[in-house]
């Protein structure tokens, strides 16, 4: 059982992965997730490497690396890790924390079945992921426009 | 009202996409998917343009093309349309019918709350979504946003 700081519900109001979940929900959300704090520097994720857990980040910075160059920055409300998490494949890129990094984490193997206890989640993680995959769609490198419609599954 | 073809409810049955959700659900379903045919060559969606529809393909196939090149193929139990579906702005690809090609769809802007109602399918979407995601980023190593 983790203890989590008093404010975490507080943390999920304002962050909008979690827009129109009551407080109860909340409550149990808060009882499900761990807790975790890094260091400046310190590498979170590592591109390619194996790790199925899946983080929100609450306070600080941290910087997303793939290919040897920085592609994004993510703050509080933003989370990172999904993709392994969901397809178990090797992480698409490095995680730095730039600052002091608080994080909300569901340890390994838990996110499939927390997105199906909590729906809304779900479908804010569905909304964030196709704009993730639009920005990375119109980014400009042509090789970058394999839309993939899909794999069969 | 939208009638559809007697086989529909067994596409979707036999759908990877729709294979956690029972029948009675999957019926309930039916009822809110329109369906349409298009011949090949019919340019079903424009790449940059908005659009609210979210389609499922039943039979036949289809190219993706991006900037006029075909970057993918979409058949049966593949989807399209769901970046603007959501209301995360304008088409990202183009989609052409090569064949003729049967689709269900979701009229205007109906996905979000289809996938309320239905959140297993939106948890399996986010699983395909990610793929497409991992797909993009792993070819070209230019994730513009993270992907973890």
């Amino acid at each position: 059982m983790t203890v989590l700081r008093d404010d975490v519900i507080g943390l999920l109001t304002a962050s909008p992965l979690f827009a129109g979940i009551g407080r109860g929900e909340l409550r149990q959300i808060a009882d499900q997730l761990e807790e975790q704090h890094y260091l400046a520097g310190h590498r979170i994720l590592t591109e390619g490497m194996s790790g199925i857990e899946f983080f929100l980040v609450v306070e600080g910075e941290a910087t997303v690396e793939s290919g040897g160059r920085v592609r994004a920055q993510l703050g509080p409300g933003d989370f990172f890790g999904e993709v392994a998490a969901l397809d178990h494949g090797p992480r698409t890129a490095t995680v730095r924390a730039t600052s002091a990094l608080r994080c909300l984490t569901l340890p390994n193997g838990a996110l499939m079945g927390f997105l199906l206890e909590h729906p809304r989640f779900a479908l804010a993680m569905l909304h964030a992921s196709v704009r993730r995959f639009k920005a990375a769609m119109t980014s400009g490198h042509p090789v970058a426009a394999t839309g993939r419609g899909e794999e069969k599954a | 009202m939208t009638v559809l073809r007697d086989d529909t409810m067994t596409h979707l049955q036999r759908s990877p996409l729709f294979q956690s959700i029972g029948d009675e659900r999957l019926a309930a379903m039916c009822e809110r998917f329109a369906e349409g045919v298009f011949r090949p060559g019919h340019l079903v969606l424009q790449q940059g343009t908005p659009g609210l529809e979210f389609f499922l393909i039943l039979e036949g196939t289809a190219d993706v093309l991006v900037n006029g090149d075909v970057v993918a193929t979409l058949g049966p139990d593949d989807f399209f349309g769901e970046v603007a579906a959501l209301r995360e702005g304008t088409h990202t690809a183009s989609v052409q019918a090569t064949s003729q090609m049967r689709c269900l769809y979701l009229p205007n802007g109906a996905l979000h709350g289809f996938l309320l109602d239905h959140p297993e399918l939106a948890v399996t979407l986010l699983h395909r979504v990610v793929r497409r995601l991992r797909s993009v980023v792993t070819s070209a190593e230019v994730a513009a946003l993270p992907g973890g």
